[in-house]
């Protein structure tokens, strides 16, 4: 008799720890791969959970990172021409890079890791590099120069160096996504660094993300989507970029083609597709493309929607977007 | 004090008084408890964290360390390397328009308002 | 051919400089307000002000110089020597002025107190412009002008009574 009612006892408070729980809201913010992550579960939420995502996005970061020396990315950068084998996260990251490429049209690439390099923007050494010195590292970028071989080996040529920095945080941004979702969570936002990432929705509305106002020195916004169970990325001349002596800006965003920053009439560019590491691949490939090829490009992609910004404040949104964004700021105008 | 002229007098009256009114002015601008953080690294983007949560953030890029800590709606520098230690010794924040700033590693807290309430994340 | 005089002057001024050094270094072991940063009782400009009492003003922003210029290389940091040679030559600048045309209106104290108020005027415009903004050093600038006027008011009484000693003993 004894032993059921303490049995009874325990069930109820297991019954009732996993109800709470199952209501239970956490954040957590950390500093990692070179930004500021915020994760809001906003239910099933505990501490080990979100300890697992912590976890995961440090070893995403010293996997991927460019400039870490035990990263997977480094090895294979500086292997020369050596086969080197990685971890199954770097492989997948690297496949649906070469993937993103060939759909891309050598817009977004990952063989640009000499470039970034070069111009060195963000760090102290940023500069504008002699033309030479640009076409002979031009010549190290290209899908040719990039080997797989399954199951987790990748080569390059000697001299190229591949650069995944520009969707890390996607990757990164589904996995917290896959993480969450296994842990039965039906509600959450990620915020890695302005690549923002929903799982479900906020209650019974959607979740309200602020598209960045490039003109504007601090946190504005122009715009807001409503989404569920999808990822926003954008990638704009805003972000990073220096100035020279002469009063010419160079933005951080690379035409693999040409060597330099990518020079059309666009701000910003936002993708918002499902998957984040292919938004944020393709949010840097349609601002390389420009308006026209980028629209055109979009309205061929079923997954994915795009907002263009252009320098003269010119909103495009593609065709399945116009339902769900809302314009907020009237110094912009939307146009067809 | 000794030979103290009638011009001193009026100097330091008239500097008190405008001491007093700046100070007044920024008292004016309410002093709410302020709800979102702002963090800038040397020239990057700023970025916004929300006060209401207690956390540990490790800005530490390459040698310079900086370790900022939320926690009870107040923020503070919990360690740094730099050489003044003024960021650490500033203590804790919690009001809009108070700030912390470490200039030799160049980040900047300020603590903003409550307007951000219209979304729940910023696409940058 | 260094005259006596350039020689005498030379090693004066250079006795001069050791003091502001001396000084200037031993402020930072006076625990004051660590609440607030860029506060502080301003010591070495005791001897710059002396200096252009007794000497010139020349003599003066040569004290100043070669004080701020060597503290630089003890202490290595590149933004206090900016604020400490602007607030500086802003802070001397404003005294020589007062001193020539404004010594009427203003006695020692007085001119101290101008001094350290251009001083830290200066530096609150080297930190907005540091930080691209006015926001954060207008803050601060209320604090800054209160604790202009009373350490304008001690260094100023202290180079009033010493410049009265200094004086006497020259007669004797």
């Amino acid at each position: 008799m004894g032993k059921r009612i303490f049995s009874i006892l325990i069930l109820t408070s297991f019954l009732l720890v996993s109800c709470v729980d199952s209501h239970r809201s956490m954040k957590e913010v950390v500093f990692v791969m070179d930004t500021i992550v915020t994760l809001d579960v906003r239910d099933h939420a505990n501490e080990k959970l979100l300890k697992k995502m912590t976890d995961r996005l440090m070893e995403i970061d010293s996997l991927m990172s460019f400039s870490k020396e035990e990263s997977d990315i480094y090895q294979v950068n500086h292997a020369k021409g050596e086969s080197v084998l990685v971890d199954s996260s770097t492989y997948y990251v690297v496949k649906k890079a070469v993937e993103y490429t060939q759909m891309s049209g050598g817009c977004f690439d990952p063989s640009i890791g000499r470039l970034v390099a070069l111009w060195g923007i963000g760090s102290d050494d940023e500069h504008v590099p002699s033309i030479k010195e640009i076409e002979e590292v031009v010549e190290t970028i290209g899908l040719d120069k990039i080997s797989l071989s399954e199951p987790n080996s990748i080569s390059l040529m000697d001299g190229t160096m591949i650069d995944v920095g520009a969707i890390a945080k996607g990757f990164a941004a589904d996995e917290m996504i896959r993480i969450a979702k296994e842990a039965g969570v039906e509600s959450a936002i990620f915020n890695l660094g302005g690549n923002i990432s929903v799982l479900g929705s906020k209650g019974s509305d959607s979740f309200r993300i602020g598209i960045r106002n490039p003109f504007s020195e601090s946190d504005e916004y122009f715009g807001i989507v409503e989404v569920t169970d999808t990822s926003v990325v954008t990638s704009g001349n805003y972000e990073r970029y220096f100035i020279d002596e002469s009063g010419v800006k160079y933005h951080h965003i690379l035409d693999p083609f040409s060597g330099y920053p990518a020079d059309n009439e666009l701000s910003g560019v936002t993708v918002i597709c499902s998957s984040s590491i292919k938004a944020d691949a393709f949010s840097t490939a349609l601002y390389v493309m420009g308006l026209e090829k980028g629209l055109a490009f979009i309205e061929q992609m079923d997954d994915m929607e795009a907002i263009f910004v252009t320098n003269s404040r010119d909103v495009y949104l593609s065709t399945g977007l116009h339902a769900s964004f809302l314009l907020c700021d009237d110094s912009f105008r939307i146009l067809k | 004090m000794n030979m103290m002229k009638q011009g001193d007098y009026i100097l330091i009256f008239f500097l008190l008084l405008f001491a007093g009114v700046l100070f007044l002015h920024s008292m004016y601008n309410i002093q709410e408890k302020g709800a979102m953080v702002e963090i800038r690294l040397a020239d990057e983007d700023p970025v916004y964290v929300s006060i209401d949560q207690n956390t540990t953030l490790d800005l530490s890029r390459g040698d310079l360390v900086n370790i900022l800590c939320i926690e009870d709606e107040k923020v503070y520098m919990l360690e740094s390397n730099c050489r003044d230690q003024l960021c650490v010794r500033r203590g804790e924040i919690s009001l809009e328009g108070e700030s912390i700033v470490c200039l030799p590693h160049r980040i900047s807290i300020v603590i903003l308002g409550t307007d951000k309430g219209d979304i729940d994340a910023l696409s940058q | 051919m260094p005259s006596a005089n350039n020689i005498q002057r030379f090693t004066r001024l250079s006795l001069f400089v050791t003091m502001a050094l001396v000084l200037s270094y031993m402020e930072r072991f006076l625990p004051i307000l660590p609440a607030f940063p860029g506060i502080k009782l301003g010591l070495a400009n005791i001897i710059t002000f002396i200096v252009l009492i007794m000497y010139s003003w020349k003599d003066a922003f040569f004290v100043l110089i070669a004080r701020v210029t060597l503290l630089s290389f003890f202490s290595a940091s590149g933004i206090s020597f900016l604020y400490s040679m602007s607030g500086g030559l802003m802070s001397l600048m404003a005294m020589t002025f007062a001193l020539k045309y404004l010594g009427n209106t203003f006695s020692l104290i007085g001119i101290s107190v101008i001094g350290a108020f251009m001083h830290n005027t200066a530096q609150m415009l080297v930190l907005a412009a540091v930080l691209r903004s006015f926001f954060i050093p207008l803050s601060y600038y209320p604090i800054l002008v209160l604790s202009a006027v009373l350490t304008g008011i001690l260094t100023g009484y202290i180079v009033a009574n010493l410049h009265r000693h200094l004086e006497k003993l020259g007669q004797s």
